[in-house]
């Protein structure tokens, strides 16, 4: 009898220390605390940007290849593109199974993005991940002229 | 025959040279430090894909008093921003700690932030950062940062800006 108070409090114990590890958890993922961090800070852009969110894939190709998908804008400030103003532009995805994978837009239209091939396909790629097509830095594009 | 044996020294070298390079790219992030910074160096090269390729994707940001309480809600929410503040300051290393075992270490540093904002107001503060990392496979990578600095008026406005913010 004993040792089933014993046990049954030790339960207890254990769903309350969970819940409270839950509770923690919970706690940093909170909305109302997810806001900005050091932006009172005034610089310039260093780049010029564009962030996004995939809406829809792009077909595959013959061997199951996906190098397009269909975008919104998302964030302050930010509208459609106009066609093709990407060309030559880092695409690098922010969210999902590509995270940090990084791509050259060949081509896009107000609300599609395509990828050159050279950086394999966008395959892992879903609705509502998050990416970001940066114009490539001046200074990077130096860089790789004078090496060659 | 030899061709044969010239093919085969070309070879030769160019498996040397490839592991060499592997060992150069690897040796960037060997230790914590190493990985504190090259994701400094990233940021100041704009380099979005490799500051994101240093951070582990259970990545919490602290940053002056804000939450980013995920690695895609830094990449998105602050990363870029983050990119632009590396490149108009300086960050002079100041003071660096690093401790913790095994494959979960920590390294504490201060810097001395200097550059201006873009009306031209001087940027002249210390930063303080502290930086958990874990070691998956042979390298670091971030799973939290916390900045916060000593300049308690930019402290207290950023604060006060993330409470103003809607839920």
């Amino acid at each position: 009898m004993q040792i089933g108070r014993v046990i049954a409090a030790v339960l207890l114990v254990a769903v309350g220390c969970a819940a409270t590890v839950a509770g923690g958890a919970r706690s940093l993922h909170a909305p109302n605390l997810i806001r900005v961090g050091h932006d009172n800070v005034v610089v310039d852009p260093s780049l010029r940007r564009y962030t996004g969110m995939v809406t829809a894939l792009g077909d595959p190709d013959r061997d199951g290849r996906i190098y397009s998908f269909r975008a919104k804008p998302i964030g302050p400030g930010v509208a459609p593109p106009t066609s093709n103003t990407f060309r030559g532009w880092r695409l690098t995805i922010l969210a999902g199974k590509r995270f940090a994978s990084v791509f050259e837009v060949q081509s896009n239209g107000t609300s599609e993005v395509t990828v050159a091939a050279r950086d394999g396909p966008l395959n892992g790629l879903a609705v509502s991940d998050v990416f970001i097509i940066e114009e490539p830095a001046k200074d990077a594009q130096a860089a790789s002229q004078a090496g060659g | 025959m030899k061709n044969v044996h010239r093919r085969r020294i070309t070879c030769a070298w160019l498996v040397v040279l490839a592991a060499v390079l592997v060992g150069a790219a690897n040796a960037q992030t060997r230790t914590p430090a190493d990985a504190v910074d090259a994701f400094h160096a990233a940021l100041r090269s704009k380099d979005t894909a490799a500051a994101l390729s240093l951070l582990d994707r259970g990545l919490v940001v602290f940053e002056f008093g804000a939450i980013d309480p995920t690695a895609d809600a830094y990449a998105f929410a602050h990363l870029p921003f983050d990119i632009d503040v590396a490149a108009a300051t300086k960050w002079q290393l100041e003071t660096r700690r690093v401790g913790g075992e095994g494959n979960d270490r920590w390294v504490l540093s201060s810097y001395h932030v200097t550059g201006a904002q873009s009306d031209g107001t001087p940027i002249d503060q210390t930063v303080l950062e502290t930086v958990i990392l874990r070691r998956t496979g042979d390298l670091f990578r971030i799973v939290h940062l916390h900045w916060s600095t000593n300049d308690l008026a930019y402290q207290a406005a950023a604060q006060r800006k993330s409470q103003k913010m809607p839920p």
